[in-house]
Formats: structure tokens, sequence, C-alpha cells
């Protein structure tokens, strides 16, 4: 009766968790998505989240809702706020209008390859920012990845959400 | 061909049980039909209940004119609105979208109208400038305390009819409501967060002098899909046209139905039928209307 294209994938290596949007990601009838949102925050090694969202046509109010949850849910947990890679303006405009920006950091695209070379020419800080910028520029890594080879580790989060999504429609 | 009467009782069998899955299949098939009408008119009863807790329409309250159109997604609406005058000086309205559409959206909207209902009450009639910001801050930490991992956009807004102003304040309404004053459009400024959304979220506190003759225009985002255009701003400017041209509710519902790229607008007001499902619309579809001065009450 609902057709509903959107989908998300999910894979956490090296404490980085990625979640990757794609298409019309409509989780309208999924009533709540608190427990999965808990969930993730308490995977074991967890250093960073990141979201892909540049292959995400839209983003219903239910999706957004659930990416707040992680936010809140990992603000305790984590050096620094989780990442939203976003370059289609509506998506982008509903994140501003809905404040997301207080958050997460949004940005245009992963750190390109130039840029990681920028950034190694930065001069020396604190040993624990360079254990981040690893950890970011890993997973921007990770993401390059995740296009080329089909290497997504599925989480047991993404059957729950697909599954909350099929008992939805049916 | 020698006869073989193994193959023969085979066969026969076969076809029993084929007839008994069709015997069974024909009974679930009953007991399937029989469960979905209860589920629809449990539905039904929901929806009848969900539009008698909306305010009558079209109404005037000290010289304002409220109307709308509530268009839900299938039959329980994630969509609300609500206006109460509270006194001859002031009145107040509001208008929110509630996350998701269908029945726990709608629970959402009952929490809402009691929740306005009730700050309208304990208002002492000062400050009117701080009530709606006030209000979306209070019902933040209420939907975040019931922690129903729900939250809504939502616009509200004091009419004072003695200054002819508008305060208002907004938790990420989209579209920007819009202001029409004789040919001029203009989307009114403002930004704030969903209501229920994050703990601790201020909300703006704005004025808007209303002019003798105006129509303010609210939509929730389930207009959006309704519109042509490529991207969000392109529908956006789509909908400006649309209020433009339209002086009345039912002018701007028509000029919709004709553009409507995603559904026939038309087949989801006929009234629903005994049997078959509607057609849903991908979102629930509201639209409001608030025009004044000078109507009779």
């Amino acid at each position: 009766m609902l057709i509903e294209e959107g989908r998300i994938k999910a894979a956490f290596d090296s404490g980085v968790f990625v979640l990757k949007l794609i298409g019309d990601v409509r989780l309208t009838l999924c009533a709540t998505l608190d427990t999965q949102a808990q969930r993730l925050a308490q995977t074991p090694g967890l250093c960073a989240v990141m979201i892909d969202l540049r292959e995400a046509t839209n983003v219903d109010s239910t999706a957004l809702g659930f990416l707040a949850k992680v936010a809140m849910a990992v603000k305790n947990r984590l050096e620094q706020p989780p990442t939203i890679i976003v370059d289609n303006p509506d998506v982008r405009q509903m994140l501003d209008v809905m404040g997301f920006g207080r958050f997460f950091t949004l940005l245009a695209a992963p750190l390109s390859s130039g840029l990681a070379d920028a950034v190694e020419d930065l001069p020396e800080v604190q040993a624990d920012e360079n254990g981040l910028r690893e950890r970011i520029l890993e997973a921007h890594r990770i993401l390059m990845h995740m296009n080329e080879h089909n290497r997504e580790q599925f989480q047991p989060l993404v059957e729950m959400l697909e599954a909350q999504e099929t008992t939805a429609r049916h | 061909m020698r006869h073989d009467k193994h193959r023969d009782a085979q066969a026969l069998a076969r076809l029993q049980d084929c007839r008994q899955s069709c015997a069974r299949l024909a009974e679930q098939n009953e007991s399937l039909e029989t469960q979905l009408a209860l589920l629809r008119m449990d539905q039904q009863s929901g929806g009848h209940i969900q539009r008698r807790l909306l305010p009558v329409h079209p109404r005037t309250i000290n010289g304002i004119r409220f109307d709308y159109w509530l268009e839900p997604s299938l039959y329980l609406s994630g969509d609300f609105l609500g206006y109460q005058r509270y006194s001859a000086r002031y009145s107040a309205f509001y208008f929110a979208d509630v996350s998701g559409h269908g029945a726990s959206s709608a629970f959402v909207t009952v929490l809402l109208k009691y929740l306005f209902s009730r700050w309208l009450l304990t208002w002492d009639g000062e400050n009117p400038d701080l009530f709606p910001a006030d209000w979306l801050a209070a019902l933040n930490r209420e939907l975040q305390d019931t922690d129903i991992g729900k939250h809504a956009t939502l616009f509200v807004g004091v009419i004072d009819h003695d200054t002819r102003t508008l305060h208002y304040s907004l938790g990420a309404q989209l579209p920007m409501p819009m202001l029409k004053t004789g040919t001029t459009l203009e989307r009114l400024a403002g930004e704030g967060m969903p209501v229920g959304l994050f703990p601790d979220a201020t909300y703006p506190v704005l004025s808007r002098a209303l002019p003798p003759d105006f129509v303010l225009w609210l939509c929730s985002d389930g207009v959006l899909e309704c519109l042509p255009g490529g991207n969000l701003e392109g529908r956006l400017r789509e909908l400006e046209q649309l209020l433009r041209e339209s002086t009345t509710l039912e002018q701007l519902r028509d000029r919709l139905a004709c553009v409507s790229t995603s559904v026939a607008l038309t087949r989801v007001q006929e009234t629903d039928t005994a049997h078959g499902d509607r057609q849903a619309l991908p979102d629930d579809l509201t639209i409001m209307m608030v025009s004044g001065f000078g109507h009779a009450d």
C-alpha cells in the first residue's frame, strides 16, 4: 500500500559507527526508535558516529527524530558530536530548520585525500586531538570504501529497523 | 498404457490436498477480511473523535476569522490546530505537525490540545509577547518528560486586537507561515527547534504588526508532497504562487488539487465508502487560514 524506497545501512569498524540513509527514507509508522538509538550508543568501543545522507533524497520526521535521539544518546560518550554528511540542499535546509547544527557537525563532503594531506601538514597538536583526527580520517576512509566494496557489516540495529519497517507495512 | 492404480491413488491424494488447502485459504481470507474491516472501523471511529476535538470552523473571534482544511494521510492525523478567545483583546492559536502520522501521532495531538487549553487558562493576560515562546518551552519539557519519542513542529500566535499585533513563536515550522497583505506575500521570519526533540530548547519571541487587511496562511509539510518542483525551494515558490492567487480556502484547495503531482486529492476528499480502502496521502495535509480584521463575530 505504501511505497517505501528508502533504506538504512550501517557499518561498524574501528570504533566508528557509520549510518547511511539512502533514497526516500520514511519510518513514519514506526512508533519510536529510542531503543535502537540507545543500543547504538552502547556499542562497545564506540568512538565516533558518522551519518551519510548524500544518497538520501528525503528524510522523514521520524527518521530525523531517530538521528536526534542518536545524538542525545552519544552526547556524553564521544569527544566530538556526530558528523552528518549532507550535500542535498533540501535535506540540509531541513536539518538547519530543525536545529541539528547544535548537536551535529554538518559537512557537505567527507574530507578528500587532498584535504587529508593538508590536515597532516598542520602543526603538532595535543595527543588526544591527534587520536581524534585519526579516527575522523578513518571514518572518512570507511565512508569512501562503502560504495566501492560491498563490505557493509550489517548491525543488529539495521535488521531491527528493517524488521520494524516491514511490520509497519503489513 | 498399463493402468497404474498406485499413480491414480497418488493423483487423487494430491487433488484432495489441493481442495483442502484451497478451503483453508478461503477461510483465512475471510478471517483476514473480517479483521481488516474491524481495524478500519476502529480507525474510522478514532478519526471521528479526532475531528470532534478540532475547533468549529470557520469561526470568527474578535473580528478575526479562523478556518482550516485538514486531510489525514489515512484516517487519523498527526496534524492538529486550535484557536481560542482569551479576552476581548487577545485570541490565541496554534498549528502543529506531530512527527509521523496515524494513531501514534494522533494521540499526541490530543495531548497538545489539552496542554494548550490548560496553558491558556493559567495565563494571567500579562506579556502577550512572551506567551508563545513560553508555551513552546513548557511543551518541550512536557514532551521530553513523557518520553513518548515523538516530536512536533509548531507555530503559536497571540493576536492583540487593540494594538493589531501578532505575537508569535515557532518550532521548526516548514513551510514558513506566509502573511498576505494586498498583493504582497511575505514569509514570516524566525527559526526555532522542533518541540520535544532536544532538551532545554529555547524559542524565539517575535512580533509582527498586522495591517487592517491581512491573511495568514499556515501549511503542514504534507503540502510539499503535492506540489510540482524539483527541489524544496521550487515547491515553496509554487506554494507562494498558489497563495497569491487564492483568496479563500476553497480556491486554494481546488488549485492545489489541479497542480498536485503525487495523488489525486479529489479522490481523497470523497467520503469514506463502506468497503475498500481510501487512497493514502503520503502525509497528512493541513492548511489553516487566519484573516482579519473586521469580520463580524
